[in-house]
């Protein structure tokens, strides 16, 4: 018997491929299958949260903050109790003009802060900031923020958007081995970052319908966002608090001509008396006058 | 931000001085193997006998290496999990190892001047957790030794 | 003590088989090879010292095996072969076992 050792090929076992290459084709599709797992993963946990029932909503979102929007202590400032009372009977009125089902409740919150913001969250709670109530000059414009708000709430925007976080969430720290703790510290925050502009296109729709039956007119409707216009050009430097608003919000500007296009479908009128504010809600810097449209 | 740019220099340097590594223990191989070609290793159980076959003593030899996947081939072989196919960063390491620890077997049946190596055996092991990547292979196999050298060797 | 891991030895006669022998070593590196071979998995290339280690271990393994066997009364191992198995993270058992064998002219 003959026996020897003879050198064989080389890279017969090897595949002869470019890592790189390989490594940067895997990057980018493992990215887009994360990207799309994310907004699949959003859209269903969105859905689904819409089934969940309204009473169910209210017990989670009294876990988070106190049912009585005055606090449990009953210590609030005079000027903050009656702003809050005059709020929560706004609503009411608004709601009058608003198909709502029955077992929704809307609860106001008054934040005495000089933010420009009104958001709703879980549960049906509203939440106005001074800032923004004192920069809008009459009731007309407060009521189309709080039907804009009220409409989220019946729409079940809230809880919608917090189940998409929730669920993209749970995806993101399954994919990363609960790495990024950003993504629980926004989906914790259950404010108005979660919706989507067609929940607020939404949202506009309906509202400046429940403004035309509440007072015969829209005008002063739109008056959200000419103040929001007016403030940006105001203080061109200080726009944290305009980028944060319009990055979820539609344009200020083509709401306005949404609002227009509607009325004018609709033949609504365009002109109308303006009703003043409530007597609580209507001090501070409130310097802007009614315009005629 | 900051964890990701540790991530990146580590990707970087696993690359760079794994692609090094490698194609100089590569070349390091062909050579010993050409070498050593002279020493046949066979999985053959049975071992020469009959007329005129010299009288061998036989001796158990053995050679180990444990070697370590570098940061990049383990994170583009995560990669590559997601997916499936093909794990290509793995094939080179495992070749390597293979013939790594055949040389070894074979360097030290050298050293007690045998003539062939016989019923040689590969014996691989994944060492650590799994996905950090390393692995021992272990070749073994009986070194045939012609009488008289072992010995003299002795 | 002849060790082998063929199934017979060409020139001599095996008369009685008896039994299995084995003989095992489990170890673990120091945590500061640990830390080396943590290092080793960002450039890639051969981790010596477990090298080394798993060698020694072997050896250790082999020598029990060779002890069974010569408590038995046994002159060669033949079919010999070895199994590696991770217990934990940091440690690894390495076995080795063959067939003990008597033979014809070993006294």
């Amino acid at each position: 018997m003959h026996y020897e050792n003879r050198q064989p090929t080389e890279g017969i076992n090897v595949t002869q491929e470019s890592a790189i290459l390989r490594a940067v084709k895997l990057t980018v599709a493992a990215l887009v299958l994360v990207l799309l797992l994310f907004a699949i993963f959003s859209f269903a946990g969105g859905w689904v949260a819409r089934w969940i029932p309204f009473s169910v909503e209210q017990k989670v979102a009294s876990l988070g903050f106190s049912e009585s929007p005055l606090g449990e202590s009953g210590t609030a400032p005079v000027d903050v109790v009656e702003a809050t009372v005059a709020l929560n009977e706004l609503a009411q009125r608004v709601m009058l003009h608003m198909d709502i089902p029955e077992d929704m409740s809307i609860t106001v919150h008054y934040i005495d802060d000089d933010v420009i913001n009104a958001f709703a969250t879980l549960g049906g709670h509203v939440f106005f900031y001074r800032g923004l109530i004192e920069r809008l000059p009459h009731e007309n414009a407060l009521s189309m923020v709080m039907a804009h708000e009220i409409a989220h709430v019946v729409h079940r925007d809230p809880i919608s958007g917090f189940g998409g976080a929730v669920s993209a969430q749970v995806l993101l720290s399954w994919v990363t081995g609960g790495a990024i703790d950003e993504i629980t510290r926004f989906s914790t925050q259950l404010g108005t970052a979660s919706f989507t502009r067609g929940m607020e296109t939404r949202a506009d729709t309906v509202a400046i319908d429940a403004v035309h039956r509440m007072y015969g007119h829209i005008n002063g409707a739109d008056e959200l966002f000419r103040a929001l216009v007016r403030e940006s050009a105001k203080d061109p430097g200080r726009e944290s608090w305009a980028d944060e608003f319009l990055s979820t919000h539609p344009m200020n500007d083509d709401r306005i001509a949404a609002i227009q296009m509607l009325a004018r479908e609709n033949e609504w009128l365009l002109s109308g008396e303006l009703t003043p504010k409530p007597a609580a809600l209507s001090g501070g810097v409130a310097a802007i006058e009614p315009q005629a449209q | 931000m900051g964890s990701f740019i540790v991530f990146v220099v580590l990707l970087l340097t696993g690359m760079i001085f794994g692609k090094i590594a490698e194609t100089r223990h590569l070349k390091s191989i062909i050579k010993r193997e050409q070498q050593l070609n002279r020493l046949p290793a066979v999985a053959s159980r049975y071992p020469p006998s009959g007329e005129g076959v010299p009288n061998y003593q036989q001796l158990l030899v053995t050679g180990n290496v444990v070697i370590a996947s570098d940061y990049f081939k383990t994170f583009l072989s995560g990669l590559i999990n997601i997916f499936g196919g093909r794990v290509t960063p793995f094939e080179s390491l495992l070749d390597r190892g293979r013939r790594e620890a055949l040389l070894r077997m074979k360097e030290s049946a050298d050293a007690v001047n045998a003539d062939l190596v016989f019923n040689v055996k590969y014996h691989t092991a994944t060492i650590q957790q799994t996905g950090k990547g390393a692995i021992e292979v272990l070749a073994y196999g009986t070194a045939l030794i012609p009488k008289p050298m072992l010995t003299a060797k002795a | 003590m002849i060790i082998s891991n063929l199934e017979f030895l060409p020139d001599q006669k095996v008369t009685r088989h008896i039994g299995l022998v084995q003989g095992s070593s489990v170890r673990s590196k120091h945590v500061g090879r640990d830390v080396m071979a943590g290092l080793k998995n960002i450039f890639g290339g051969e981790l010596v010292g477990y090298t080394e280690l798993l060698q020694d271990s072997r050896v250790e393994a082999t020598e029990r095996m060779i002890e069974q066997a010569r408590s038995i009364g046994a002159d060669a191992v033949l079919n010999v072969r070895f199994s590696t198995s991770s217990i934990t993270a940091g440690a690894a058992e390495i076995f080795v076992y063959g067939t003990a064998v008597e033979l014809a002219d070993h006294g």
